[in-house]
């Protein structure tokens, strides 16, 4: 009898919730996957057209190359993100001078709002006034158009989005480093371990569970790259930084074409899923499952 | 307990009784002036010099029209299109909107503007230039007042031509009427100077739709058949790529390169030639130690000097309320005999009388350019013009950076066109 009533309870409670979760999350989400077998001008109704989108998009090159732009991109940031914040959160963990100022420092970027970022980003690289071209040309060398040059422009988004976010993961790295008892490093010590011994024994595996957030979130983050290209370079030059949440968003809302958009955002839903799968899978053990 | 609740019950009451008099009088007051005005709004995408000079408009009008009460809304560039568009879907559309007319089309050719041609005098409808009433335009139904036409002009920096010798016999600075003469002093400010020769939004629209536009004209293309459908005439298509990667290839002009850094580049004086819309009038006179000079595109031998224009245009969007559709309209046709002060933004009017006015035509420079306006090629009357035209940015630059030749590039945009 009491055990019925919790439960009730349980869901009265959780309720608020589930309703809030359905009307924003999942009506919407089965909404868009109805819109997929569906050509939609969003000015006039929608006309079923079966598997025809999915169709479109498996023959359709620009399609394929959005995405490999942003598994580009993906590879570009994901490794010096987690590193760098890895790196730098171990740095000030440890009693340098001016600990408290550095670590505002390396998060303080992170606050910025995105379109700050990037024209503060696109000031600096701008090919004949921008003060990194400057020095450059100062020293003698041939100015790069960094946001121009397709072999450079999604090089220089990715430096632009380092520096943007890795103050994220550097906080997250950073609390996960306080709970680590001293007395391991303490013993190391009295063993006679020198600092990176302690680096690779101690610290790196005590992180193994923040490694895999902090790279599965990553990911998720990197993939769904958007912003800093539609700002900086808006897919140029000649597509050559064009990602696929870009193409997405070009397709639904310029070119009337909502339906065909959807598809590609379910079928892009699907490759992040099991990406993050993966990822799950191989970087926790049994144990952890 | 008792008590507690009566007193909530009477704090109640009275409050309820003080405000109820200000009820009855505030719905009074909102009845009388519904009566007496028509508040309309209208969304604009205009910030800056633009902005400001619609602002005054819009205040002369409210001012000097007791019954109608026009309120602009606006709307970042970048966003406008997007908030218009689900504005529509979500049926809060404004009484009035500002619509290029390379977009009318998409909208117009899914019901979701007004028609307007009954609505108004055809002494009205003909005192526009042909070539832009025609585009507002759709199906053979009139669906905006054009406002103005931007057409892409040439710009020259007097003073760096002067530097390069590029002067007649009086002194006067040599401005070139054909592309090859361009060229050919293009090369002489860049051997001479160490300058840019010509300098432009080398990317994007600038790039793959205007200067595209014009010079497929010139070639003689055409983007219509008889029969209104996108058509690619590759011949054409292929000989206008050729013409925009001349400059390129012999080092004359640099790209791709962006519109800010075109801007600055010949701002600063370090170009002698540059390709931009008229818009920047409102910016070139207010520049110190700026000379320069503008004048209609070069033309290929044999064609007049074609040129590629947009327009901003008046549109309502489709709602059964006719009176208000009436003040819309009675706001757009007093606007339209307005864009005189418009045109000091830079923009050249379409309504002839204003064209011919001499107010007009005493601002500085109008009569450098003013043919440009005739010679403007829109976009064509095509739903699904704006993805095509997408696809001319990304064309151009993959035809710059030697991803594909000229003829390939001919080849793509056909392809682009058929797809639509």
């Amino acid at each position: 009898m009491k055990s019925a009533r919790t439960t009730v309870n349980g869901y009265l409670f959780f309720l608020p919730f589930f309703v809030a979760f359905v009307v924003v999350r999942l009506a919407p989400f089965g909404h868009s996957i109805w819109l997929t077998f569906h050509q939609w001008e969003i000015l006039s109704p929608p006309v079923f057209v079966g598997l025809e989108n999915y169709a479109t998009l498996l023959t359709t090159p620009r399609f394929w190359t959005s995405l490999r732009n942003t598994f580009y991109f993906t590879a570009l940031t994901v490794p010096p993100l987690v590193l760098v914040g890895f790196l730098v959160a171990v740095l000030v963990n440890s009693p340098v001078l001016g600990k408290a100022l550095l670590r505002a420092l390396f998060f303080l970027p992170n606050i910025l709002s995105i379109s700050v970022v990037c024209i503060t980003w696109m000031l600096l690289l701008n090919n004949s006034f921008g003060f990194v071209n400057r020095i450059l040309t100062t020293i003698g060398l041939r100015q790069v158009g960094w946001l121009t040059d397709p072999a450079v422009a999604m090089v220089s988004i990715g430096i632009t989005t380092i520096w943007w976010t890795v103050g994220f993961n550097f906080l997250i790295y950073l609390a996960s480093l306080q709970p680590i008892p001293s007395s391991l490093y303490e013993a190391a010590q009295i063993d006679g371990a020198k600092r990176w011994h302690t680096l690779v024994f101690i610290t790196i595996p005590m992180l193994r569970k923040t490694h895999a957030v902090v790279i599965v979130l990553q990911l998720l983050a990197s993939l769904q790259i958007f912003g800093q290209v539609y700002i900086m370079t808006a897919g140029g030059p000649a597509g050559h930084t064009r990602v696929i949440i870009q193409y997405i968003y070009e397709e639904g809302f310029r070119h009337f074409n909502m339906g065909y958009a959807q598809a590609m955002a379910i079928v892009f839903f699907l490759f992040m899923l099991g990406i993050a799968y993966l990822q799950i899978r191989l970087t926790t053990t049994a144990e952890d499952r | 307990m008792k008590t507690r609740s009566s007193t909530t019950l009477l704090i109640v009451v009275v409050l309820g009784l003080l405000a109820a008099p200000n009820l009855v009088a505030s719905g009074e007051s909102e009845q009388a002036s519904q009566a007496g005005t028509q508040t309309l709004s209208i969304w604009t995408l205009f910030t800056g010099g633009e902005g400001s000079i619609m602002a005054d408009l819009i205040a002369e009008f409210n001012a000097t029209h007791p019954d109608i009460e026009v309120q602009e809304q606006v709307i970042e560039w970048a966003q406008y299109y997007n908030r218009l568009l689900t504005s529509l879907v979500g049926g809060t559309a404004p009484d009035i909107a500002i619509m290029h007319l390379a977009v009318l089309p998409d909208y117009a050719s899914r019901g979701v503007l007004t028609p307007i041609d009954d609505t108004l005098s055809t002494e009205f409808r003909d005192l526009f230039l042909d070539n832009i009433i025609e585009k507002a335009h759709y199906d053979g139904n009139l669906y905006a007042i054009p406002i103005d036409t931007h057409p892409l002009v040439l710009y020259y920096n007097r003073s760096v031509l002067r530097e390069a010798n590029l002067v007649d016999a009086d002194g006067n600075v040599l401005v070139p009427t054909t592309w090859e003469e361009l060229y050919r002093y293009a090369a002489q400010v860049r051997a001479t100077t160490g300058k840019h020769g010509i300098t432009m939004e080398a990317m994007g629209a600038t790039l793959g739709e205007r200067w595209f536009t014009a010079l497929y004209a010139q070639h003689g293309g055409t983007l219509t058949d008889d029969a209104g459908a996108l058509t690619v005439d590759t011949a054409a298509a292929q000989r206008a790529y050729e013409t925009i990667l001349a400059p390129f290839g012999s080092g004359i002009a640099e790209g791709p390169m962006t519109y800010d850094d075109a801007e600055a580049l010949f701002q600063s004086n370090q170009s002698a030639f540059h390709l931009n819309g008229v818009w920047v009038m409102a910016v070139y006179p207010n520049l110190e130690g700026f000379e320069f000079g503008v004048t209609q595109l070069p033309a290929v031998a044999g064609s007049s000097p074609l040129t590629w224009g947009d327009s901003h245009s008046l549109v309502f969007p489709a709602s059964n309320d006719t009176a208000r559709l009436e003040a819309a309209l009675t706001f757009g046709q007093w606007f339209s005999n307005r864009t005189m002060e418009w045109a000091a933004a830079g923009h050249l009017p379409v309504n002839e009388t204003v064209l011919a006015s001499a107010d007009f035509l005493s601002l500085p420079m109008r009569q450098d350019y003013i043919t440009a306006g005739q010679n403007a090629v829109l976009a064509p009357s095509t739903q699904g013009w704006s993805r095509v035209r997408e696809e001319m940015w990304e064309i151009a630059e993959a035809a710059l950076l030697g991803d594909i030749t000229p003829a390939a590039a001919a080849q793509r945009l056909a392809a682009a066109a058929e797809d639509n």
